[in-house]
């Protein structure tokens, strides 16, 4: 038995959340979310945490020198610093779509690396 | 010279200044909104992690793609920017906007104008913290930039100062990129950023939180070599003996931000402290056809706030300019535990949308508001922070009914 105490963060509100698990792992009662979002994220974080990555990658003769990217979908935390590299040996060449693939199917997760702006060729 | 006009000029192509002019120009008004940058989005540009629009798009985004949405809007609405444009200085009789642009001065009169400048970060220098003065010392949003926008680590280790929002998603950035940070210290004995952010920007790359803790000497010759901190006592008194020492080329300071004001400080009122721009519900100014909404007026947690009160600022300038009244309106106090407010004047018989920020944690109190001591609005018994803002909307016709037209207090009663 173990009960684990968390913040959601799939929102400001910060809802603040715990899961109580049995000896085996398994999820005997949770409480404290306001939403089902924060349920999943609860029942999520306690078997193998996700987190969306926000960062940027390099382009190649934009008017601008990085396009700031996102991962379409949570990716497990554990592989976060893994896709990082991925993403740090990139690049793209302008111009850049808002919503532009750049990596598909990053470190195998089923993620996609999606632009979240648009940048345009010099 | 250039002259143009305008229905409705804003000022800032923020969130706000978006929010402003999409909301007047769908009431078929003109509308010209002018940017000191070369593109819209402001701030959000820049902030390319996500949680923004939970409220206001009901969706999640980051923030250039928040920025992206309002700016698509903007466009369906025929609203004209002008970009590269600096204000200069407003010229009050004749309702004009005088602006430095690639093309020259350029004059701009309106009937009504919004004035959604954003914010400021507090710089090092007020700080006063003895030391060398040497490169490497950053305030947030400036890292951000060269992060985010220029491709330009700011340095190699870091330690961060200051625990607000911008301090803990830097902190995160920096790890990602590869920067080490070795600690995030807040002077206060409670952290100033939300909750989420402390776990996942924190607590998922094991960075310690040191708080009452402060930056009591920075050392280095050219560059920031050393960093020395100190624990605070209850009265933020330096605790003799608990110095430490950091070896770190980067010091980034998230300490706090003061909305811009400036440049119009000559012609409406601002708050003394706050420095920000004073309005009433109806985001008006002590000018009659002058609006402001966003950081400007206060420091918001959301973006969401920050385009609501835009939207506001936009629906009350149309209001203005086709009915041209001026009604009466009553200070809003701050009564006990009330840190930070918006607004400062209530407009009788108009729905009242307030924001406010309590001055230290309460485990469990509610916020109340009277008029003279007939209590008009009490809210539901909850934990406050000063880190998350709480947003009340009561309707006029609830207030009308025990209004004494005097003023309204408002105040965070402990139970």
């Amino acid at each position: 038995m173990k009960d684990v105490d968390m913040v959601c963060i799939q929102c400001p509100m910060g809802c603040k959340i715990k899961v109580s698990l049995d000896d085996d792992e398994k999820v005997t009662e949770i409480s404290g979310y306001t939403c089902k979002s924060g349920k999943d994220y609860a029942l999520q974080e306690v078997t193998d945490p996700h987190r969306v990555i926000t960062t940027s990658i390099k382009v190649i003769g934009g008017n601008l020198p990085l396009v700031s990217v996102k991962t379409s979908k949570p990716v497990p935390k554990r592989l976060v610093l893994e896709i990082m590299d991925i993403i740090k040996n990139s690049q793209v060449h302008a111009p850049v779509e808002l919503n532009q693939i750049i990596i598909s199917n990053i470190a195998g997760t089923g993620s996609d690396i999606l632009a979240t702006k648009s940048v345009e060729k010099l | 010279m250039n002259r143009l006009e305008t229905d409705i000029l804003v000022i800032g192509a923020g969130a706000a200044g978006m929010g402003a002019a999409i909301c007047a120009a769908n009431s078929g008004v003109s509308v010209i909104v002018v940017e000191r940058n070369p593109d819209a989005g402001g701030i959000l540009n820049q902030c390319i992690h996500n949680g923004f629009g939970l409220h206001y798009f009901k969706k999640e985004f980051t923030g250039p793609e928040f920025a992206y949405q309002l700016y698509s809007k903007t466009k369906e609405s025929g609203i004209q920017f002008l970009f590269n444009h600096f204000l200069l200085q407003l010229d009050l009789k004749n309702k004009t906007a005088i602006f430095a642009s690639e093309e020259g001065i350029k004059l701009i009169a309106c009937k009504a104008l919004i004035y959604t400048a954003g914010a400021r970060e507090r710089p090092f220098g007020s700080l006063l913290i003895p030391g060398d003065r040497v490169s490497g010392i950053f305030t947030a949003g400036v890292a951000q930039r060269l992060t985010n926008i220029e491709n330009r680590l700011p340095g190699t280790k870091a330690l961060i100062l200051g625990s607000g929002d911008i301090g803990l998603i830097m902190a995160r950035r920096l790890t990602l990129e590869g920067v080490e940070v070795v600690a995030v210290c807040e002077r206060m004995p409670y952290p100033g950023g939300l909750a989420r952010n402390i776990d996942q920007c924190l607590k998922d790359f094991g960075i310690p939180l040191l708080l009452s803790t402060t930056v009591t000497e920075v050392r280095g010759d050219g560059r920031l070599r050393e960093v020395i901190t100190s624990s605070l006592d209850e009265n933020y008194n330096i605790i003799e003996g608990t110095q430490r020492s950091w070896s770190v080329d980067t010091l980034v300071l998230s300490v706090g931000l003061v909305p811009s004001t400036t440049p119009i400080m000559d012609y409406f009122s601002i708050d003394s402290k706050s420095r920000g721009v004073i309005v009433d519900n109806c985001m008006r100014t002590d000018k009659d056809w002058i609006f402001s909404a966003g950081n400007c007026v206060i420091i918001y947690d959301l973006v969401d706030y920050v385009t609501y009160q835009g939207e506001m600022a936009g629906r009350s300038a149309v209001n203005y300019i086709k009915n041209g009244n001026n009604p009466a309106r009553y200070p809003i106090k701050k009564g006990n535990g009330v840190g930070v407010i918006n607004c400062s004047y209530y407009v009788e018989n108009s729905d009242l949308e307030l924001y406010i920020r309590v001055n230290k944690p309460k485990e469990k109190a509610k916020l109340v508001v009277r008029s003279d001591n007939t209590i008009i609005y009490e809210g539901k018994p909850s934990a406050f922070i000063p880190s998350e803002m709480v947003r009340v909307k009561i309707k006029a016709e609830k207030i009308d009914d025990s209004f004494k037209k005097s003023s309204l207090v408002t105040e965070i009663i402990d139970l």
